[in-house]
C-alpha cells in the first residue's frame, strides 16, 4: 500500500500575506484515517482545500494516487468532500443531491438509481429519499453530505469538520460511526478538526498544526502520552504547565526543581541549571487526604487545596504548591463521593510516577 | 386602560399614517380613475355616466390594441435585453471580484445612474443615436455609412436600448442580491462532485439565483410598459406607447373616459404580471441556510 496522498514543500500565502500552510510535508497511506489538528488558522482547513483543489498552493505539488494532481481543478480529482456546513443544493431532493455527482460521471440511469439506493442505505435515509434538505435534522443533513461523497467512490474521503454543526450527543455518536464506516469501506479519510476529543477518538494518526506547520504527527496515544511540545501538550487533553529548572540528573532521570518542591522525571540530555517546562496530566496524579509517606519511584508533593470544580464523574480540584498552581482530576468512582476529597483550604497530598511527568525544554518552540 | 387595550392602541397609532397614505394617494384616485372609465364623452367633454362604450371602443379601434401589443413587445424585449446584459454584470460582481471594496464601486456605478435625472438619461441617447450623433458620426468618419441614418433614432430599436439602459439598474439589483445569497460552497460541492464550471452554473447558480431574475423582469417589464417619456423623446412616429395614448387622452382629446379606460386595462394587466411573479418567487423560494 502505497501513499495516496502527498503534500510535498506546500505553501499557500493569502492576499494580505496571512501565510496559511508554511512549507508542508505530509504523507497519508492507503486507507488511513488522518486527521488534521489545531485551532483556528492554523492551516488545517486550507492544507484541506489544497488536497481537495480548491486552493492552489503557491509553492509546492499536490500527489494523489502518485499523480500529480497541483494543476488539476476539484472536479477532475478523486477525491470528494463533506462540507462543515454539508453545502447541499436547496434545489434537489436527497436522492436529487445524493446522485449530482453520477450525472457527469457516466453511468446509466439504473446504474446510478442502483448506487443512490445503496448509499442511502448506508448512511439509513433509504426512506427520506425524496425529502428536500431544509426538512431534515442537522444529524441526517450530515449524513446525505456522507452519501453524497461516497457515491463517487473517492479515493480519498476529505471531511472539513463535518461535525461542528451538531450538538454534543449527537457528535458523539457520528464519532463513532464515521469511524466505523471508515473500517467498513477501507477508504483513505482526511479529517479537519479543532477537537481533540474527535481526533482521538478517530484516527489512525492525528497530524498537530500549529502556525501553517506541522507541530507532531503520530498515533493518538502517542500524541497523547508523548506531546512533542508543550503546544501539542497544552493543545489535547488538559495539562498542567509548570515552569523549572533542572536540579541533578542521573541516567535516564532528572530531578526538576520549581517552586514549590522538586520532581523526579524522565528525561536526556539536561544539564544542571537548564530551565525546563514540566507537564503534567490531571488525571495521572493521585491526591491524598492523609500524607502517603516517602515510596520509592513515586514524587510527592505537599500542596493546599484552592477549590473543588465538580464535573459530575469528577472533580477537577486546583491546588496550590508554593506559588505554582496545577489541578489534578479525582475520578468519582463507586461508593466515593466527593466526600473522601480534601476540602478547599485543607492540605493534600499528590503523588505521581516520573514516567508521568513530560519535559519540555524551555523557551524552545511553543 | 389595560394593557392589552394600549397596546391596541399604539398598533393602531402606528398603522394609521401608511393606511390613510395608501387609501388617499392609491386607492382614492384608482376608484376616480375606475368610475372615470364609464363616462361618456360628449364634445367638447365628457359627462358621468355608466357604460361600457369606452372599453368597447378599445377593443373595436384596432389602433388601441396595436399600440397595446406594441408597448408588450417593446416591454418584452427591454426586459429580455436586460437581463442579458445584467446577468454577466451581477455574476461578475458577485462571484469574479475578490476585493470587496472593488465590488461596492462597481455596483454603486451601475446604481448611480439612477440619481440622475430620468429625463437627461433619456436625452443621452438621442445624442448618440440622433442623425448629428455620435453613432452616425463615427459611422461616416469610418466610412461604413455615407450618410447619417435615421434609422436608429426614432425606431422600437432606440425605444429598448433606451429603456434598457433606463432599467437595468432595476435589473442588476435583485440579480446581484440573489446571486450574494448562493452560498459559495455549494459551488464548491459541485465541482468537488466532478461537475465542471458550466454545468455547476446551470445546474446550482441559475436556478438559485431565479427569484432574483423574476424580481428584475417584473421590474424591467413593468417599468417600461408604463414609460412615456422614452417614446416621447425616442418614439418617433411608430412608437407610440399605452402611455403616451392615455396621455394624449387626458391632453389633447380631452377624452378622460377613454383615457381611464385604457389606464385600468393597463393596470390589470401590470397587477396580473406582478402577481404572477410573486407567486412564481415565492414557489420558487428555498431555504439557502
Amino acid at each position: 500500500m502505497g501513499d495516496i496522498i502527498e503534500l510535498a514543500g506546500v505553501t499557500k500565502a493569502f492576499p494580505g500575506g496571512v501565510v496559511a500552510v508554511d512549507d508542508i510535508n505530509l504523507s497519508v497511506r492507503e486507507g488511513e484515517f488522518v486527521t488534521l489538528l489545531g485551532p483556528s488558522g492554523c492551516g488545517k482547513t486550507t492544507s484541506l482545500r489544497m488536497i481537495a483543489g480548491f486552493e492552489a498552493p503557491d509553492r509546492g505539488r499536490v500527489y494523489l494516487a502518485g499523480k500529480d494532481v497541483t494543476d488539476l481543478p476539484p472536479y477532475r480529482r478523486p477525491v470528494n468532500t463533506v462540507f462543515q456546513d454539508y453545502a447541499l443544493f436547496p434545489n434537489m431532493n436527497v436522492a436529487e443531491n445524493v446522485g449530482y455527482g453520477l450525472d457527469v460521471a457516466g453511468y446509466s440511469r439504473a446504474d446510478a438509481k442502483r448506487r443512490v439506493g445503496e448509499a442511502l442505505d448506508l448512511v439509513g435515509l433509504a426512506d427520506k429519499a425524496k425529502n428536500r434538505p431544509f426538512k431534515l435534522s442537522g444529524g441526517q443533513r450530515q449524513r446525505v453530505a456522507l452519501a453524497r461523497a461516497l457515491v463517487r467512490e473517492p479515493k480519498v474521503l476529505l471531511l472539513d469538520e463535518p461535525l461542528s454543526a451538531l450538538d454534543a450527543k449527537l457528535r458523539e455518536s457520528m464519532q463513532v460511526e464515521l469511524k466505523h464506516l471508515h473500517d467498513r469501506l477501507g477508504l483513505t479519510f482526511v479529517l479537519v478538526t479543532h477537537d481533540q476529543t474527535e481526533a482521538l477518538v478517530m484516527s489512525d494518526r492525528i497530524v498537530v498544526m500549529n502556525a501553517g506547520r506541522i507541530e507532531q504527527q503520530g498515533s493518538p496515544s502517542e500524541i497523547y502520552d508523548r506531546p512533542a511540545s508543550p503546544y501539542v501538550a497544552d493543545f489535547l487533553g488538559a495539562s498542567n504547565l509548570l515552569q523549572a529548572r533542572i536540579g541533578s540528573t542521573d541516567g535516564d532521570t532528572i530531578i526538576a526543581d520549581f517552586d514549590g518542591g522538586r520532581l523526579a522525571a524522565l528525561g536526556r540530555g539536561y544539564s544542571s541549571g537548564d530551565p525546563i517546562l514540566l507537564c503534567i496530566r490531571p488525571e495521572k496524579v493521585t491526591l491524598h487526604a492523609k500524607d502517603p509517606g516517602e515510596q520509592l519511584g513515586e514524587n510527592r508533593l505537599t500542596c493546599q487545596v484552592r477549590e473543588h470544580l465538580f464535573h459530575g464523574d469528577a472533580v477537577r480540584v486546583a491546588l496550590r504548591c508554593g506559588t505554582a498552581e496545577f489541578f489534578v482530576d479525582v475520578q468519582l468512582k463507586e461508593a466515593m463521593g466527593a466526600a473522601s476529597i480534601p476540602l478547599p483550604g485543607e492540605t493534600a497530598w499528590a503523588t505521581l510516577h516520573p514516567a508521568n511527568v513530560i519535559v519540555f525544554p524551555a523557551g524552545g518552540r511553543s | 386602560m389595560t394593557l392589552a387595550q394600549r397596546a391596541r392602541l399604539r398598533a393602531g397609532l402606528v398603522m394609521a399614517p401608511p393606511l390613510m397614505w395608501v387609501l388617499v394617494f392609491l386607492f382614492v384616485p384608482y376608484l376616480i380613475t375606475f368610475a372615470y372609465s364609464f363616462y361618456a364623452k360628449q364634445f367638447p367633454t365628457f359627462v358621468p355616466d355608466f357604460q361600457f362604450g369606452n372599453y368597447q371602443q378599445l377593443v373595436e379601434d384596432s389602433q388601441y390594441y396595436r399600440v397595446l401589443f406594441r408597448t408588450l413587445k417593446i416591454a418584452a424585449a427591454t426586459a429580455v435585453l436586460a437581463l442579458v446584459l445584467a446577468y454577466p454584470l451581477a455574476y461578475f460582481l458577485v462571484f469574479k471580484v475578490r476585493s470587496p471594496s472593488l465590488r461596492a464601486v462597481l455596483y454603486m456605478a451601475t446604481i448611480v445612474p439612477l440619481w440622475v435625472s430620468y429625463l437627461l438619461r433619456a436625452y443621452t441617447w438621442k445624442t448618440i443615436l440622433g442623425s448629428e450623433g455620435v453613432l452616425n458620426s463615427f459611422l461616416i468618419w469610418s466610412g461604413i455609412s455615407s450618410e447619417p441614418s435615421e434609422w436608429f433614432l426614432y425606431s422600437q430599436f432606440s425605444m429598448v436600448i433606451t429603456l434598457t439602459y433606463i432599467f437595468i439598474p432595476f435589473m442588476v439589483m435583485p440579480i446581484y442580491t440573489a446571486l450574494e445569497k448562493v452560498p459559495r460552497n455549494l459551488v464548491e460541492a459541485s465541482k468537488d462532485l466532478g461537475v465542471g464550471p458550466i454545468r455547476s452554473f446551470v445546474r446550482v447558480v441559475l436556478p438559485l439565483s431565479m427569484p432574483g431574475v423574476i424580481a428584475g423582469i417584473t421590474f424591467t417589464f413593468c417599468l417600461s410598459f408604463g414609460d412615456f417619456i422614452a417614446p416621447f423623446l425616442v418614439g418617433g412616429p411608430d412608437g407610440a406607447m399605452v402611455a403616451t395614448v392615455i396621455q394624449s387622452q387626458f391632453g389633447a382629446a380631452l377624452n378622460w373616459p377613454l383615457g381611464s379606460a385604457l389606464s385600468i386595462v393597463m393596470l390589470v394587466l401590470v397587477l396580473t404580471i406582478i402577481s404572477l411573479s410573486d407567486h412564481m418567487e415565492r414557489s420558487g423560494r428555498l431555504d439557502l441556510a
